[in-house]
């Protein structure tokens, strides 16, 4: 009777010893899900073996991969929600950095560059992670890169030894960018050059017809001695198309550089090999 | 003793133990993990899992549950058929009551609601929960007088202030007429829009049609006639415009008021979570 009192006594100590490997068995089975891309059968089952983890043995593991899950799918603020949980539950200095800059990855994909840069600093602060600088200045030029910054990325980026193709990108959209400020210049000393510089020759002459003929129409209005129709040309017709001149030249450079940008970001995320947001 | 060792090793037998079925896929740990997500606002995979339950050991409840994931997630056509065939269940007050409520978000439908009568309901919060409902249904399409007198015996005191303020204005909406926009900037151009409190757009009008039309005086008056026409043409041209431009900006102050009323009501409403008492709404701390 003695020996079956201390079989049932072990049996019930041992019972979360035998549950462990039910969640080992889950966790490989969340993980599974995650590296076949079935994000949201992966979130499924990680919450689930959050949920009977009541040891919080797999805390970190359960938030970081249902962080990473959700930052998948595109679901950033649900993302980093898990990732502040995983933060909070990691338990080495290399699980507290790896969840600090999934955060980050994940702000500079919301484009909050200040946010970010904020961050950034606070952890170059820390001395806890000082011998990861070169890691935090990669993560600041990426950080550039998205608020389209690409000088100051280029820059952050010379300075580290593994980004040298991520420099030359983006040296290489720095070259490639119109001058926004030149472009509006350029329309106002000659109505329509903003144009012809971005490349929009049809809107360029347009522009500068519009110009010539109510200016002309404004000049011999005055020289007639019509002054309120001088004015009222002047002010309702040429004023109007040479505002709308230099709109249309910082407009078009604009627009330009918006497509070099989204197309280089799209390079990237489909061609660059290294880490990326 | 044999008898006890061999229960204990039964009990702990490797296939109980070590089956991921067993475990954590048990119905009874898939409802607990369904509360939990329930209570987590993940509808989606809350439903999932009370439905891979009920596929199991059909139940009210579950049912219940899975209409409320359903209406929570805004999938209301869905939450309505579930609700409707939960009308004669164990949860079936609470349904018909949630029934109600999907009927009104899903397309404004104020009849059905209309054309119901609280004796359905035994329970004294649910029917005060569907009195209140219907009252609101009813405001939404205009109400008597009389009705109007009969808010503040269905609502706290400071609830039917508020709700007889929306009764008054839904009954009564503050209307600007597109025939007398019309006329105004006939007489004084812009004078329509300044009526319909589109100051900015009145003003404009006022300054251009104006201009062309003293700039058409001044060419007649330098015998430049030719130009006076062209001036005058514009003038009549911006001043037709802004005519119709009156008529249709009384038409759009009337249907932005309506709308801003509604919406300011709806989210009243939901702010008070349509009457409905929070508890039959999942039971969450």
């Amino acid at each position: 009777m003695k020996f079956g009192k201390l079989l049932f006594l072990l049996l019930i100590l041992l019972k979360p010893e035998f549950a462990q490997p039910q969640l080992e068995k889950q966790w490989a089975y969340a993980e599974s899900l995650f590296a076949q891309e079935k994000y949201f059968n992966a979130i499924t089952e990680a919450k689930r073996l959050a949920f009977f983890d009541t040891a919080n043995q797999y805390s970190f593991k359960t938030n970081k991969l249902i962080g990473e899950s959700y930052s998948q799918g595109g679901k950033l603020a649900e993302a980093v929600h898990y990732f502040t949980k995983a933060e909070i539950t990691s338990k080495t200095k290399a699980e507290l950095f790896a969840t600090k800059i999934e955060i980050i990855k994940v702000n500079i994909l919301r484009r909050a560059f200040s946010l970010v840069n904020h961050q950034l600093n606070e952890m170059e602060k820390d001395e806890r992670f000082r011998t990861d600088s070169s890691s935090l200045q990669y993560w600041r030029g990426w950080n550039y890169l998205f608020h389209d910054d690409w000088q100051k990325a280029a820059e952050v980026f010379a300075k580290i030894d593994s980004a040298a193709t991520l420099k030359n990108i983006c040296e290489e959209v720095q070259k490639k960018k119109y001058s926004v400020s030149f472009a509006k210049g350029l329309s106002v000393v000659l109505p329509g050059a903003g144009q012809f510089y971005t490349g929009n020759y049809v809107s360029g002459i347009l522009s500068l017809g519009w110009n010539v003929l109510f200016g002309y129409l404004t000049v011999q209005a005055f020289s007639a001695e019509r002054v309120f129709d001088g004015m009222a040309i002047g002010t309702m017709l040429w004023l109007r198309f040479y505002n709308g001149n230099l709109t249309n030249a910082e407009k078009f450079a604009e627009e330009k550089n918006n497509i070099l940008n989204n197309e280089t970001l799209d390079y990237l995320q489909k061609n660059y090999q290294g880490l990326k947001p | 003793m044999r008898r006890l060792v061999f229960l204990i090793l039964l009990s702990a037998s490797p296939s109980n133990l070590f089956s991921q079925e067993s475990e954590l896929f048990t119905p009874e740990k898939r409802k607990a993990f369904a509360d939990y997500l329930l209570c987590e606002k993940d509808y989606l995979r809350a439903s999932e899992e009370y439905e891979a339950v009920n596929n199991v050991n059909q139940n009210d409840s579950l049912a219940y549950n899975i209409a409320l994931c359903n209406l929570k997630m805004n999938e209301f056509e869905k939450a309505k058929n579930c609700f409707f065939q939960l009308r004669n269940s164990s949860l079936g007050e609470e349904s018909k009551l949630l029934y109600f409520k999907t009927s009104y978000l899903v397309n404004q439908n104020f009849d059905e609601i209309a054309d119901s009568s609280a004796s359905r309901f035994k329970k004294e919060e649910l029917k005060t929960s569907f009195m209140r409902l219907k009252l609101a249904a009813q405001i939404k399409s205009g109400m008597t007088a009389n009705e109007l007198s009969s808010l503040s015996n269905n609502f706290d005191e400071s609830d039917a202030k508020i709700v007889k303020g929306f009764a008054e204005n839904f009954a009564h909406p503050k209307r600007k007429s597109p025939l007398a926009a019309a006329l105004f900037s006939a007489m004084v151009p812009g004078a329509g829009k300044i009526y319909t409190k589109n100051y900015g757009d009145g003003i404009t009008s006022f300054i251009v049609t104006g201009l062309f039309a003293f700039l058409s005086y001044d060419n007649f008056r330098a015998h430049h006639n030719t130009r006076g026409w062209i001036f005058a043409g514009t003038a009549a041209f911006f001043n037709a415009g802004n005519i119709y431009g009156s008529y249709v900006s009384a038409r759009n102050y009337n249907l932005e008021r309506e709308e801003e009323l509604n919406n300011e009501f709806d989210s009243y409403l939901n702010s008070k979570n349509y009457f409905v008492p929070k508890e039959i709404e999942g039971n969450c701390k």
